[in-house]
């Protein structure tokens, strides 16, 4: 009796977590498969696709090619976008937690404050960048320099520059950040920061020799998911272009000024209708995505500095 | 009892609502707009204002052919292309379709439209286009595209701003400029009127139109023509005209404190601006007293046209060809043309665009007569792939940062575009 009660129950259970299953299957699953499949064919969408075998990855990582230049400007735009938000999204984002996690009436309403940025969209916001870091000697970061007596940039269409202004536009997102870091700190018994202050510890030393080790796992959490988001960065680089006025005319910024791997993605996927090539893109993607992911594991293993349970 | 009633129905009720979520979810998939299979759908981008214009173009042609219908289907223009490729996909698109060389280029290599070319009743229609814009679509051996609009730019001024420097609006002359000549006209005008900047000029196409004034064209028939001493000598002018200190910087001339090319005369910052027959409409609208004057070429060069076209393709599973080709050959007859081209682009029918030239009582000599310098030599620029556009603006940034020579420009564009082409 109690066991076809059980099976009974579990019948039950998969019946209500069918829909997602066959949702996952259709929207997830079979839509990754497909583009593994089409990674290795050439596919404009409108033909049968033809087996080509490793030619797209080949001309993805050949810098003698185009596509391989692209893609490597690409791919250097965003490992270093990735990198700095990571570290801005830890770094300042503790800070600030560490600042505002006590209960307090000004600490509510500083998170408010600092958290409301995050709610505008990414594309909004990056086309409100352009008359602050246009090329124009008007624009109001050239202006400021101008002031100072330095001489103006072309910040989105200059490459190595428009990756920074997609970098400094992480701050506005650092709400987010601080939200998961909060509640991390709220975990940290109190006692333990009373027992350490009678020891004499200082506001700083709570912070970095108490805290941050106790909430290891909070922030190995959020670098990973800083390098995933950063690895798929596209809204604010495509608004960029746009708000620079490059997107319809030269592609990603001029020079690959704002380039990056999904931005490439979709320009191969969804302008060039190369869908094998966009295929590839992704694909190569989440392998670079894999490996920092699981490189930080194993960092973080090795160290034993973070402890992961 | 009761409470085994209460749990009965609520896994009832439980059931009801996953299957009620599955059926939904699947059952809406797949839902669109139906298409009446005895109506002519045409498919364009319209501003609000432009969409009862265009249903009105076609009204006399239902009224001609009672037997066909037509239905225009409007999205934003960005919207339009990429609702097409959807509608390619999924057989959904209208039987007529409105493109242009940009949303074009991806479909430039694809099998999905008719071959317009082996049409025998579009063949005088087609012969009666202006010569050049008749290939401006060709796929191979197709004609897949036939141009029903042109919207090709020349520069746009403000009337006032010449008057009150006590120069005349050259809107009249026969040639196009020379570099150094259209640079000193724009300048000395925003001197006199204090002016920041002489003019706003869409940079790859006054490249384009250098080089092709030079019968060497950037690309042509699937080549790279530019890197011959003509070509060189074309592009070094060209860099003299962009850094003359009179033409808007590239980095700045797609908007900011110059406006676009399109409405620079509108940011007062700018003397000319650079725009198509569309532009000319929405500045007369928004009130503005403008002229347009020739655009610009190499010194010894032949007036040239850089040409852009908005065509009509019909897909190949269109049910109604037979409709569709009617309302094509309506679409670019004289007077349908000519009515076309009181709301949008200048026609490409021989006739009503000699018409547009010629008859200055109907067509404003000082908004028109520019468009015709260079007709008689159309350069149609093949669609271009983003890969070559992002290797085509840095070349250009070098270009005019002065990092690359005239020279190592052209040579650059010969050994490495080709790869893009």
């Amino acid at each position: 009796m109690k066991k076809s009660g059980l099976a009974r129950k579990a019948r039950i259970g998969w019946v209500f977590v069918s829909p997602w299953i066959i949702g996952f299957l259709l929207l997830t699953l079979i839509p990754l498969l497909v583009s593994l499949y089409m990674a290795f064919h050439e596919w404009d969408m409108f033909s049968d696709p033809v087996f080509v075998g490793l030619k797209n990855f080949k001309r993805l990582l050949d810098t003698s090619t185009i596509e391989g230049q692209t893609f490597f400007a690409a791919l250097s735009n965003t490992l270093i976008y990735t990198f700095f938000t990571a570290i801005i999204n830890i770094v300042v984002g503790i800070a600030i937690a560490w600042a505002v996690a006590r209960s307090s009436v000004i600490n509510t309403i500083m998170r408010s404050v600092i958290y409301l940025p995050c709610m505008l969209i990414g594309i909004a916001f990056s086309m409100m960048m352009g008359p602050i870091f246009g090329s124009s000697d008007y624009a109001f970061v050239n202006q400021i320099l101008h002031m100072l007596g330095l001489p103006p940039q072309e910040w989105l269409f200059t490459h190595g520059q428009g990756v920074w202004v997609m970098v400094f536009m992480s701050f506005w997102g650092i709400g987010g950040a601080m939200i998961v870091f909060i509640a991390g700190i709220k975990t940290v018994d109190s006692a333990v920061y009373d027992a350490a202050s009678i020891d004499g510890a200082s506001n700083f030393k709570l912070l970095t020799r108490i805290c941050v080790p106790i909430i290891s796992p909070v922030i190995i959490y959020q670098t990973i998911m800083s390098i995933i988001f950063g690895m798929q960065v596209f809204d604010i680089a495509v608004g960029l272009s746009s708000a620079g006025g490059t997107g319809s005319g030269f592609g990603m910024g001029i020079d690959n000024s704002l380039a990056t791997l999904v931005f490439y993605l979709y320009n191969k996927g969804f302008r060039d209708f190369e869908m094998g090539m966009a295929s590839a893109i992704g694909w190569l993607i989440f392998l670079l995505t894999s490996i920092v992911s699981v490189g930080l594991f194993a960092f973080v293993r090795k160290t034993g500095y973070f402890k992961v349970d | 009892m009761k409470t085994e009633k209460k749990h009965f129905f609520a896994k009832v009720a439980s059931f009801c609502l996953c299957g009620a979520l599955l059926i939904g979810s699947v059952g809406l998939v797949g839902c669109g707009q139906k298409r009446d299979p005895n109506k002519v759908y045409i498919s364009r981008w319209a501003l609000e204002w432009e969409k009862p214009l265009f249903e009105a173009w076609t009204d006399k042609f239902e009224e001609e052919n009672p037997g066909i219908e037509v239905e225009w289907d409007f999205n934003p223009y960005t919207a339009h292309f990429d609702k097409l490729r959807t509608d390619l996909l999924s057989g959904e698109a209208a039987d007529i379709i409105f493109v242009n060389n940009w949303g074009w280029e991806p479909y430039s290599k694809i099998d999905v439209f008719e071959d317009l070319g082996a049409v025998e009743s579009l063949s005088a229609t087609r012969s009666g286009i202006l010569d050049s814009a008749q290939d401006a679509f060709r796929q191979g051996d197709k004609i897949v595209g036939i141009p029903v609009g042109l919207v090709s730019r020349v520069p746009v001024v403000g009337t006032k701003d010449f008057e009150n420097a006590g120069i005349d609006i050259p809107y009249d002359r026969e040639t196009a400029f020379t570099g150094e000549e259209l640079a000193n006209l724009v300048g000395d005008v925003a001197d006199s009127v204090n002016k920041a900047m002489g003019i706003n000029i869409t940079l790859t196409d006054a490249l384009l139109t250098f080089l092709a004034s030079v019968d060497a064209p950037l690309i042509k028939d699937g080549k790279i023509m530019c890197n011959t001493p003509a070509g060189v000598k074309a592009v070094q002018e060209f860099y003299d005209f962009a850094t003359s200190g009179r033409v808007v910087p590239l980095s700045q001339s797609y908007g900011g404190m110059y406006g676009t090319a399109d409405n620079a005369v509108m940011s007062g910052t700018c003397v000319a601006g650079y725009t198509n027959p569309g532009g000319l409409k929405s500045l007369l609208d928004s009130g503005w007293d403008i002229a347009t004057i020739p655009t610009v070429k190499a010194e010894g060069g032949k007036d040239v046209v850089v040409a852009d076209f908005n065509a009509l393709v019909v897909p190949k599973f269109s049910k109604v060809k037979e409709k569709a080709y009617k309302v094509i050959e309506y679409m670019l007859s004289q007077q349908a043309q000519l009515e076309y081209a009181v709301f949008s682009d200048l026609p490409v029918n021989k006739l009503a665009f000699n018409e547009v030239m010629n008859d200055s009582e109907n067509w404003d000599p000082t908004l028109y007569s520019a468009y015709g310098v260079g007709i008689d030599n159309l350069y149609v620029p093949p669609a271009l792939s983003t890969d070559f556009q992002t290797f085509l603006g840095g070349c250009l940034k070098n270009l005019l940062d002065g990092a690359i020579s005239a020279e190592q420009f052209c040579l650059k564009m010969e050994q490495e575009g080709k790869n893009y082409i």
